[in-house]
């Protein structure tokens, strides 16, 4: 994966076909994070439970919105457009913000699936069928956001030839 | 590192709340600690929701990871909650406490 260009007018990235697909299957497993998981307070007193079910209702019209856009970029072939046996995503600064909480999502939904171990201790995760997609998706996740981090700060060398 | 990222949207658009819960003290914003989430996607984060510089927000990233939670910033309740809101779109781990008077 390649960073082609980095400017005001936006960001250019150049991927191999198998790095595309990787993306696309991390992308397919939104959302995974359940809407009651995150809480608007640890205090049993205040803010209201109206607030807290305003602040789910939020979050799950915001994921709903993610959803059908995600579906919208896998399907639109302009998304990823093809070139030189490759192809390419132009994305503004806000989109790759967008996709980093996308990647995210299932960076940390993967992580509840797997029973939110504790992963400085990653050998305590013994590998199971039903838990390997969510191990990879996981890790998969995380390599990208690194990627877009680095682009969107400047750490990410151009490689325009 | 280029020029700190501008916030994204702006503070009062946030979850509708009940007037009458508002009071005095105010809310501290907290993000704590989870094995999951990346030390430079937090720091990202940080800097891209308050527009902080990147030492900055570093400065907070660290005290999560080492303290086991880092105070992000004391608002009324409406900006606290926005601030939740948008710091939960990334899935970090976040939450408004009411502060001690």
């Amino acid at each position: 994966m390649k960073l082609i260009q980095a400017s005001k007018d936006g960001y250019g990235f150049e991927f191999t076909l198998q790095e595309k697909q990787l993306l696309f299957k991390v992308l397919a497993l939104y959302p995974l994070v359940p809407a009651a998981h995150h809480r608007l307070s640890r205090a049993v007193s205040a803010p209201s439970d109206e607030n807290q079910r305003l602040l789910e209702d939020s979050l799950t019209d915001h994921r709903q919105e993610t959803r059908q856009r995600v579906r919208t970029l896998m399907a639109n072939p302009k998304s990823f457009q093809a070139r030189g046996g490759g192809f390419c995503w132009h994305p503004s600064r806000a989109e790759i913000e967008w996709m980093l909480q996308v990647l995210n999502e299932v960076r940390v939904g993967s992580w509840l699936e797997l029973g939110s171990p504790d992963l400085a201790k990653s050998r305590e995760i013994i590998s199971t069928p039903e838990n390997l997609m969510h191990r990879w998706a996981m890790d998969i996740a995380g390599g990208f956001e690194m990627i877009f981090i680095a682009a969107l700060s400047g750490e990410l060398p151009l490689q325009t030839d | 590192m280029a020029a700190s990222p501008h916030p994204e949207v702006l503070p009062g658009t946030g979850v509708k709340h009940d007037p009458a819960a508002q009071h005095d003290h105010g809310y501290l914003v907290i993000c704590w600690d989870d094995p999951v989430n990346l030390m430079e996607y937090v720091t990202h984060v940080f800097q891209v929701i308050f527009g902080w510089r990147k030492s900055k927000a570093e400065t907070h990233m660290l005290q999560v990871h080492t303290q086991g939670k880092s105070v992000l910033t004391r608002e009324n309740l409406e900006k606290a909650e926005f601030y939740v809101h948008q710091l939960q779109k990334y899935n970090l781990h976040a939450t408004m406490e009411q502060d001690d008077p």
